[in-house]
Protein backbone atom coordinates (compact mmCIF):
# COMPACT_ATOMS: atom_id res chain seq x y z
CA UNK A 1 0.00 0.00 0.00
CA UNK A 2 3.05 2.33 0.95
CA UNK A 3 4.83 1.91 -2.50
CA UNK A 4 1.57 1.92 -4.31
CA UNK A 5 0.41 5.39 -2.97
CA UNK A 6 4.28 6.73 -3.37
CA UNK A 7 4.04 5.70 -7.52
CA UNK A 8 0.72 6.92 -7.34
CA UNK A 9 1.84 10.60 -6.22
CA UNK A 10 5.01 10.39 -7.80
CA UNK A 11 3.23 9.54 -11.87
CA UNK A 12 0.67 11.87 -11.10
CA UNK A 13 3.18 14.85 -10.64
CA UNK A 14 5.51 13.42 -13.41
CA UNK A 15 2.32 13.58 -15.54
CA UNK A 16 1.24 17.07 -14.62
CA UNK A 17 4.71 18.31 -15.02
CA UNK A 18 5.20 16.76 -18.61
CA UNK A 19 1.60 17.88 -19.62
CA UNK A 20 2.14 21.75 -18.56
CA UNK A 21 5.88 21.75 -19.96
CA UNK A 22 4.41 20.30 -23.11
CA UNK A 23 1.73 23.04 -23.56
CA UNK A 24 3.86 25.57 -23.03
CA UNK A 25 6.39 24.07 -25.55
CA UNK A 26 3.48 24.26 -28.33
CA UNK A 27 3.56 27.21 -30.23
CA UNK A 28 1.47 28.15 -32.93
CA UNK A 29 2.14 30.67 -35.55
CA UNK A 30 -0.64 32.25 -37.61
CA UNK A 31 0.38 34.54 -40.64
CA UNK A 32 -1.60 37.14 -42.69
CA UNK A 33 -1.43 37.22 -46.29
CA UNK A 34 1.04 39.27 -47.91
CA UNK A 35 1.40 39.60 -51.85
CA UNK A 36 4.27 41.51 -53.84
CA UNK A 37 5.93 41.91 -57.07
CA UNK A 38 7.88 44.33 -59.18
CA UNK A 39 7.86 45.67 -62.75
CA UNK A 40 9.54 48.15 -65.04
CA UNK A 41 8.90 51.23 -66.39
CA UNK A 42 9.77 51.69 -69.32
CA UNK A 43 10.01 54.80 -71.76
CA UNK A 44 9.95 54.69 -75.21
CA UNK A 45 12.37 57.88 -75.67
CA UNK A 46 14.63 59.86 -74.02
CA UNK A 47 14.40 62.87 -76.19
CA UNK A 48 11.75 64.74 -78.49
CA UNK A 49 11.85 68.18 -79.93
CA UNK A 50 9.34 70.40 -81.30
CA UNK A 51 8.36 73.35 -83.69
CA UNK A 52 6.07 76.00 -83.22
CA UNK A 53 3.62 77.80 -85.38
CA UNK A 54 2.90 81.57 -84.96
CA UNK A 55 -0.02 83.06 -86.47
CA UNK A 56 -0.32 86.79 -87.01
CA UNK A 57 -1.36 87.79 -84.03
CA UNK A 58 1.98 86.45 -82.09
CA UNK A 59 0.56 83.86 -80.27
CA UNK A 60 1.16 79.93 -80.75
CA UNK A 61 -1.19 77.92 -83.03
CA UNK A 62 0.19 75.00 -82.86
CA UNK A 63 3.18 72.44 -82.11
CA UNK A 64 4.79 69.86 -84.09
CA UNK A 65 6.82 67.13 -82.58
CA UNK A 66 8.50 65.04 -85.31
CA UNK A 67 11.17 61.96 -84.59
CA UNK A 68 8.96 59.97 -82.20
CA UNK A 69 9.84 56.75 -82.72
CA UNK A 70 7.19 54.16 -83.87
CA UNK A 71 8.01 52.39 -80.12
CA UNK A 72 6.08 55.17 -78.33
CA UNK A 73 3.18 54.32 -81.34
CA UNK A 74 -0.60 54.16 -79.11
CA UNK A 75 0.89 56.70 -76.61
CA UNK A 76 -0.57 59.90 -75.39
CA UNK A 77 1.71 62.48 -75.69
CA UNK A 78 1.28 65.96 -73.70
CA UNK A 79 3.23 68.73 -74.66
CA UNK A 80 3.61 72.31 -72.09
CA UNK A 81 4.33 75.29 -73.42
CA UNK A 82 6.79 76.87 -70.55
CA UNK A 83 7.50 80.30 -69.93
CA UNK A 84 9.51 82.34 -67.25
CA UNK A 85 10.46 80.41 -64.25
CA UNK A 86 9.29 77.37 -65.59
CA UNK A 87 5.65 78.36 -65.95
CA UNK A 88 3.30 76.54 -67.56
CA UNK A 89 1.54 78.83 -70.07
CA UNK A 90 -0.50 76.18 -71.62
CA UNK A 91 -0.88 72.63 -72.09
CA UNK A 92 -2.11 70.21 -75.26
CA UNK A 93 -1.85 66.13 -76.27
CA UNK A 94 -2.22 64.58 -78.62
CA UNK A 95 -2.00 60.65 -79.92
CA UNK A 96 0.67 58.65 -81.67
CA UNK A 97 -0.79 57.17 -84.15
CA UNK A 98 0.55 54.08 -86.17
CA UNK A 99 3.22 55.48 -88.23
CA UNK A 100 6.57 54.09 -90.28
CA UNK A 101 10.00 55.02 -89.65
CA UNK A 102 9.02 57.91 -86.66
CA UNK A 103 6.06 59.30 -85.72
CA UNK A 104 4.96 62.68 -85.65
CA UNK A 105 2.07 64.57 -83.49
CA UNK A 106 0.54 68.11 -84.16
CA UNK A 107 -1.18 69.80 -81.42
CA UNK A 108 -3.24 72.61 -81.82
CA UNK A 109 -4.84 73.29 -78.75
CA UNK A 110 -3.50 75.08 -75.12
CA UNK A 111 -6.46 75.65 -72.82
CA UNK A 112 -5.19 79.32 -73.06
CA UNK A 113 -3.75 81.84 -76.04
CA UNK A 114 -0.36 81.71 -75.78
CA UNK A 115 1.80 84.53 -76.94
CA UNK A 116 4.95 83.23 -78.70
CA UNK A 117 7.09 85.62 -77.43
CA UNK A 118 6.44 84.49 -73.92
CA UNK A 119 7.52 80.74 -74.58
CA UNK A 120 11.06 79.66 -73.42
CA UNK A 121 10.92 75.88 -73.57
CA UNK A 122 8.38 73.16 -74.17
CA UNK A 123 7.60 70.00 -72.06
CA UNK A 124 6.90 66.93 -73.16
CA UNK A 125 5.59 63.44 -71.76
CA UNK A 126 4.40 60.34 -72.52
CA UNK A 127 2.19 57.86 -70.73
CA UNK A 128 1.66 54.60 -71.91
CA UNK A 129 -1.66 52.91 -73.57
CA UNK B 1 -3.92 -1.52 13.95
CA UNK B 2 -5.60 -2.30 10.52
CA UNK B 3 -7.80 0.92 11.19
CA UNK B 4 -4.33 2.91 11.97
CA UNK B 5 -2.57 1.50 8.46
CA UNK B 6 -5.62 2.29 6.46
CA UNK B 7 -5.90 6.21 7.83
CA UNK B 8 -2.01 6.74 6.95
CA UNK B 9 -2.79 5.25 3.60
CA UNK B 10 -5.23 7.80 3.19
CA UNK B 11 -3.12 10.64 4.50
CA UNK B 12 -0.54 9.36 2.34
CA UNK B 13 -3.02 9.35 -0.83
CA UNK B 14 -4.02 12.88 0.26
CA UNK B 15 -0.26 14.15 0.71
CA UNK B 16 0.69 12.78 -2.85
CA UNK B 17 -2.28 14.36 -4.43
CA UNK B 18 -1.69 17.89 -3.06
CA UNK B 19 2.07 17.35 -4.14
CA UNK B 20 1.09 16.60 -7.64
CA UNK B 21 -1.31 19.76 -7.62
CA UNK B 22 0.98 21.64 -6.35
CA UNK B 23 3.88 21.18 -8.63
CA UNK B 24 0.85 20.94 -11.77
CA UNK B 25 -0.02 24.49 -10.54
CA UNK B 26 3.18 25.59 -10.38
CA UNK B 27 4.50 24.68 -13.75
CA UNK B 28 1.08 25.69 -15.36
CA UNK B 29 1.84 28.90 -13.81
CA UNK B 30 5.39 29.28 -15.06
CA UNK B 31 4.27 28.52 -18.18
CA UNK B 32 1.01 31.47 -18.52
CA UNK B 33 3.65 33.72 -17.23
CA UNK B 34 6.57 32.77 -19.76
CA UNK B 35 8.77 35.64 -20.66
CA UNK B 36 11.10 35.06 -23.50
CA UNK B 37 14.20 35.91 -22.62
CA UNK B 38 17.43 35.40 -24.72
CA UNK B 39 17.87 31.55 -23.75
CA UNK B 40 14.66 31.03 -24.85
CA UNK B 41 13.47 29.67 -28.22
CA UNK B 42 10.03 28.78 -29.46
CA UNK B 43 9.78 28.20 -33.44
CA UNK B 44 6.93 27.52 -35.24
CA UNK B 45 5.98 27.53 -38.74
CA UNK B 46 3.17 28.94 -40.81
CA UNK B 47 2.15 29.36 -44.56
CA UNK B 48 2.08 33.05 -45.77
CA UNK B 49 -0.86 33.22 -48.15
CA UNK B 50 -1.35 35.68 -51.00
CA UNK B 51 -4.56 37.44 -51.11
CA UNK B 52 -3.98 37.93 -55.21
CA UNK B 53 -5.63 34.88 -56.31
CA UNK B 54 -6.65 36.19 -59.95
CA UNK B 55 -5.76 38.97 -61.92
CA UNK B 56 -2.72 40.81 -62.56
CA UNK B 57 -2.01 44.06 -60.93
CA UNK B 58 -0.74 46.56 -63.28
CA UNK B 59 0.25 50.03 -62.61
CA UNK B 60 -0.37 52.78 -65.12
CA UNK B 61 0.06 56.42 -65.21
CA UNK B 62 -1.41 59.78 -65.63
CA UNK B 63 0.82 62.91 -66.11
CA UNK B 64 0.76 66.64 -65.06
CA UNK B 65 3.23 69.66 -65.97
CA UNK B 66 4.78 70.63 -62.51
CA UNK B 67 7.22 73.89 -62.67
CA UNK B 68 9.02 72.52 -59.58
CA UNK B 69 10.73 70.39 -61.25
CA UNK B 70 10.47 71.54 -63.70
CA UNK B 71 8.93 69.15 -66.41
CA UNK B 72 5.94 66.50 -66.08
CA UNK B 73 5.39 64.27 -62.68
CA UNK B 74 3.36 61.54 -62.03
CA UNK B 75 -0.18 62.84 -61.47
CA UNK B 76 -1.67 59.48 -60.16
CA UNK B 77 -1.20 55.97 -60.05
CA UNK B 78 -3.46 54.39 -61.31
CA UNK B 79 -3.47 50.29 -59.90
CA UNK B 80 -5.86 48.03 -62.06
CA UNK B 81 -6.28 44.21 -61.68
CA UNK B 82 -5.98 43.59 -57.69
CA UNK B 83 -8.40 40.97 -56.72
CA UNK B 84 -11.44 42.51 -55.37
CA UNK B 85 -12.21 39.25 -53.87
CA UNK B 86 -9.56 38.19 -51.46
CA UNK B 87 -7.69 41.58 -51.33
CA UNK B 88 -10.97 43.84 -50.46
CA UNK B 89 -10.14 46.14 -47.45
CA UNK B 90 -6.13 45.35 -47.12
CA UNK B 91 -3.30 47.48 -47.03
CA UNK B 92 -1.47 48.34 -50.54
CA UNK B 93 1.92 50.00 -50.95
CA UNK B 94 3.26 51.18 -53.82
CA UNK B 95 7.13 52.41 -54.48
CA UNK B 96 7.68 54.19 -57.30
CA UNK B 97 11.81 53.00 -57.74
CA UNK B 98 14.28 55.31 -60.22
CA UNK B 99 18.02 54.39 -60.65
CA UNK B 100 19.76 51.52 -59.32
CA UNK B 101 16.00 50.73 -57.48
CA UNK B 102 16.27 54.06 -55.36
CA UNK B 103 12.92 54.62 -53.37
CA UNK B 104 11.34 57.97 -55.49
CA UNK B 105 8.61 57.14 -52.93
CA UNK B 106 5.75 55.28 -51.42
CA UNK B 107 2.48 55.62 -51.11
CA UNK B 108 -0.22 53.60 -49.11
CA UNK B 109 -3.88 52.68 -49.56
CA UNK B 110 -6.32 50.25 -49.26
CA UNK B 111 -7.51 48.21 -51.56
CA UNK B 112 -10.98 49.28 -52.81
CA UNK B 113 -13.82 46.60 -53.52
CA UNK B 114 -13.61 47.71 -57.28
CA UNK B 115 -10.45 46.29 -57.43
CA UNK B 116 -9.17 49.57 -58.75
CA UNK B 117 -7.08 51.84 -56.89
CA UNK B 118 -5.47 55.56 -58.02
CA UNK B 119 -2.84 57.04 -55.75
CA UNK B 120 -1.58 60.32 -56.05
CA UNK B 121 2.10 61.01 -55.11
CA UNK B 122 2.94 64.01 -52.66
CA UNK B 123 5.98 65.55 -52.91
CA UNK B 124 6.17 65.16 -56.94
CA UNK B 125 7.56 62.82 -58.51
CA UNK B 126 9.52 63.32 -61.77
CA UNK B 127 7.95 60.93 -64.24
CA UNK B 128 11.46 61.03 -66.21
CA UNK B 129 12.97 59.62 -63.12
CA UNK B 130 10.38 56.85 -62.75
CA UNK B 131 12.26 53.17 -63.76
CA UNK B 132 9.73 50.49 -61.87
CA UNK B 133 7.06 50.48 -59.56
CA UNK B 134 6.79 47.65 -56.91
CA UNK B 135 3.26 46.86 -55.12
CA UNK B 136 2.74 44.51 -52.12
CA UNK B 137 -0.65 44.16 -50.55
CA UNK B 138 -0.60 42.92 -46.18
CA UNK B 139 -3.32 42.69 -44.28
Amino acid sequence: MKHLTKALGLGLAAAATFTACAAAATLTIGSTTLSAGNASVTACTSSLSATRNVGNSGNVTQVNVAGIPTACSGETLSVTLVGSGNAALGSGSGTVGSCGTTCSVTITSFGATVSASNVTGYSFGLTGA
Amino acid sequence: MSKALKALAKRRTLFAAVLALTIFGAVYGFAATLNVGANTLSAGNATVASCQVTGTPTGTYTTAYDSTIPGYKVASVIVTGLDDTNCNGKAISVTLTGTGNSNLQTITGTVPASGNLTLTPSPAVSAAAVTGVSVAING
